[in-house]
């Protein structure tokens, strides 16, 4: 192969490369933006509300192997004594066709970055024919007091000494809507991923607007950046209402999407409908 | 074959099928330990803290190297994925296996660690997470029950399920019996897609600020251009070539590899805790591993599949509470991925399969005497080169180009100085050169594998 046959070839293998990390454009230019939501009414960042997000994963190339893997949901009930409730509901449907969940109940402060008060999880797996996974299950709680975060876990007792103020992921997305569309720092925070992995010495900072039209959403988007330990940055994308429409990390996104529900039933559905098909052709053999 | 060898194969088949020779089931041999072995995926021996790293808080991986016992110059015998773990699970070397590059299953004559345990010594054997042998994430491994969870390609969405499954399974357990409980991470695999999201150099850093935070570049970051053409050309492909990238580029991508390797050390924080919590941890031979390296800039490269030791050298500990010496390492013993199978096996009281190409550590771990061979052979990757390291040496030979290489590894770690044409090592290059041919005249190498005769036509 001559020397411009091979830069040729290169050339068109990169153009199927996205190249740049995942943003409101970047999803756009490879089909992850669907039409967002029409805002709710009387949506108020610290009252109530119920927001789905599509989980989008992307494996860095334009025309393949991009999908929507699971769903996140997050209720905000606000509560007494300064607090809200988040529950979050997250299924993710992994190759072998197990139905992965996760669901925890959140008590938080209604302040800059809702630190955690105290929290319920559990983790529950389906296989790939739609049957509950009883040894594959766990639950956890665990509390925030004094400066040191508790796990609770069956057997055991885990401790983190937390230098500062203690969130989560989930407590974030809520956290970003009722933040000041300025430069005003949020303090350093330890973030317990999950609920559960410790990821110390996290910043968030306003990166300012965002040009975007798109997905029934026009005008600049604004933009925050968060990083620290034990996790590649997240980036966060709010419209003008403080409605967070797009976060992304690494190779996924989180989608704001009325149809996150209904597209990950569609997708367990459809591999549990071929899972029955093989399996009776098997028994047909 | 030798009727030694066909008698072994016999026995390892009935067992197999359910007749184990000589271990009645349900029953706990006494002394047999659990095994957690726990394996990353693509990540680079010294991207842990504990090993001096100050870039990357990894406080899993130090717990173990702390507790256990260290080998800093492990090697996998193959730095690409299926053919690395083809080793791992076999103690054979991939051009036996039949696994020649990603996504071939081994060979069905040779046991993997589960089938042997299981069939050996009544082992319980679970498996979680990647395989890649063939599939990347399978619903059936032969010898293994299987635990939930896993999605190609992403760790970052994946891994979690696997080490919730991996937790639930020991909190969980109320068998006595012994288990070989395998934590297959996907992680820091997943900065093949960062790669791909990262092409394109920005010309500023897309984090102002981590400015401040980014790792140096590494002193070996300069280019031979006497190396040998492969190596320029996976150097010319690779997507900082492509993408032209600047050196704070190049150090985003640090920055960004050690945040990959932090997601899974609390992946494997989670499997330890639960361990530790079910009071498991005195009585489970806990070895860790990955299945190759990262390039991590070194020699201006990313990813795997050569033969520099960014991309050969991976992290291996073993840890056993009051079974082994706590925080003690090996700083000089070549050892691979194929020791992994007859180490094992040792400490599980049990014969290996036959056919060995590694060696059990264990007497490396007790400090005795051993016939260890000092030197291991990596595959890089089936057909396209050979390493033969050696505790001082390491010799690199390609099927298609005529350059060696020859390291001093002792006073140039860094590979950055070949002395394949330097008279004064001479003896050394024949030396390792014989190594070679006698090594692979040893291998039963699997039927049509590529340049099978390579290797014994340069060196023979």
């Amino acid at each position: 192969m001559s020397w411009l046959q091979e830069q040729k070839k290169a050339a068109k293998r990169d153009e199927n490369i996205v190249g740049d990390r995942l943003t409101p454009e970047t999803l756009q230019r490879i089909g992850g933006i669907p039409q967002f939501p029409p805002l709710a009414a009387g949506f108020r960042p610290d009252g109530a509300w119920t927001h789905s997000y599509r989980i989008f994963a992307c494996h860095g190339n334009v025309d393949g192997g991009n999908e929507t893997v699971g769903r996140l949901r997050l209720e905000r009930k606000p509560a007494t004594a300064g607090r809200f409730q988040l529950l979050a509901d997250q299924s993710i449907v992994h190759n072998d066709d197990t139905l992965h969940t996760l669901r925890a109940t959140l008590t938080c402060e209604n302040k800059a970055a809702a630190p955690l008060v105290e929290w319920t999880l559990s983790s529950r797996c389906e296989n790939a024919e739609g049957q509950p996974l009883p040894e594959a299950s766990c639950d956890e709680s665990g509390r925030v007091s004094g400066g040191s975060v508790e796990l609770r876990r069956k057997g055991g007792l885990a401790r983190y000494a937390a230098s500062g103020l203690v969130t989560s992921d989930w407590a974030l997305f809520a956290a970003l809507q009722q933040m000041p569309f300025s430069p005003s720092a949020m303090p350093p925070f330890d973030l317990l991923e999950g609920l559960s992995l410790w990821r110390p010495a996290h910043r968030i900072a306003y990166r300012g607007t965002y040009p975007w039209k798109g997905g029934g959403v026009e005008g600049p988007l604004h933009w925050f950046q968060q990083w620290g330990r034990g996790t590649l940055p997240y980036e966060y994308w709010l419209d003008s209402n403080h409605r967070l429409l797009v976060v992304t990390t690494l190779s996924r996104a989180y989608i704001l999407d009325g149809r996150a529900e209904e597209l990950l039933r569609e997708r367990r559905e459809s591999r549990l409908r071929r899972n029955r098909q093989r399996s009776q052709r098997k028994k047909n053999v | 074959m030798s009727k030694a060898i066909e008698m072994r194969r016999r026995e390892f088949f009935l067992a197999a099928a359910g007749l184990p020779p000589s271990v009645s089931r349900g029953a706990q041999p006494a002394g047999r330990p659990n095994v957690l072995l726990i394996i990353t995926d693509q990540q680079h021996i010294a991207s842990i803290g504990a090993c001096g790293n100050p870039h990357v808080r990894t406080p899993a991986m130090d717990h173990l190297c702390r507790s256990g016992f260290r080998f800093a110059q492990s090697h996998s015998t193959n730095p690409v994925c299926s053919p690395a773990r083809s080793s791992i699970f076999t103690g054979r070397m991939p051009s036996e296996t039949g696994v020649t590059s990603n996504g071939h299953p081994i060979r069905s004559t040779i046991p993997n660690l589960g089938q042997w345990l299981s069939a050996q010594a009544g082992y319980e054997t679970f498996y979680a997470g990647k395989w890649h042998l063939p599939n990347s994430y399978a619903t059936q491994i032969p010898g293994f029950r299987m635990l939930p969870g896993g999605i190609g390609g992403q760790g970052n969405l994946g891994d979690t399920c696997v080490s919730r499954a991996c937790e639930a399974f020991l909190r969980n357990r109320s068998s006595n019996r012994p288990f070989l409980l395998v934590a297959s991470f996907l992680q820091p695999h997943d900065i093949c897609e960062w790669l791909r999201l990262n092409l394109r150099d920005p010309g500023k850093l897309p984090l102002p600020g981590i400015a401040a935070e980014l790792p140096p570049l590494p002193p070996n970051f300069d280019v031979d251009p006497g190396e040998p053409a492969p190596l320029r050309r996976l150097r010319q492909q690779n997507e900082p070539a492509r993408g032209r990238w600047s050196r704070e580029h190049w150090r985003y991508y640090l920055w960004s590899y050690y945040r990959h390797v932090e997601m899974v050390d609390g992946e494997i924080q989670r499997v330890l805790d639960a361990l530790h919590d079910t009071g498991r941890a005195e009585n489970t031979l806990v070895v860790f591993t990955a299945d190759h390296g990262e390039g991590l800039a070194e020699h201006q490269l990313v990813r795997k599949s050569n033969s520099y030791d960014a991309a050969l050298k991976v992290p291996l500990v073993l840890c056993w509470r009051d079974h082994m010496p706590a925080g003690k390492s090996d700083p000089t013993s070549p050892v691979s991925g194929a020791d992994i199978v007859p180490t094992v096996c040792d400490y599980a009281g049990v014969k290996p399969p036959p056919n060995m190409r590694g060696r059990s550590l264990r007497p490396l771990v007790e400090g005795k005497a051993t016939a260890h061979d000092q030197f291991v052979v990596s595959e890089i990757p089936v057909d396209v080169a050979r390493v033969v390291r050696s505790r001082r040496y390491k010799y690199v030979t390609f099927a298609a180009d005529r350059t060696e290489q020859l390291f001093d590894m002792t006073a140039d770690p860094g590979e950055t100085r070949n002395l394949a044409s330097d008279s004064a090592h001479a003896a050394a290059l024949a030396e390792h050169k014989k190594l070679l041919l006698d090594w692979e005249r040893r291998l039963d190498v699997a039927p049509g594998l590529p340049n099978a005769n390579a290797w014994w036509r340069q060196t023979g």
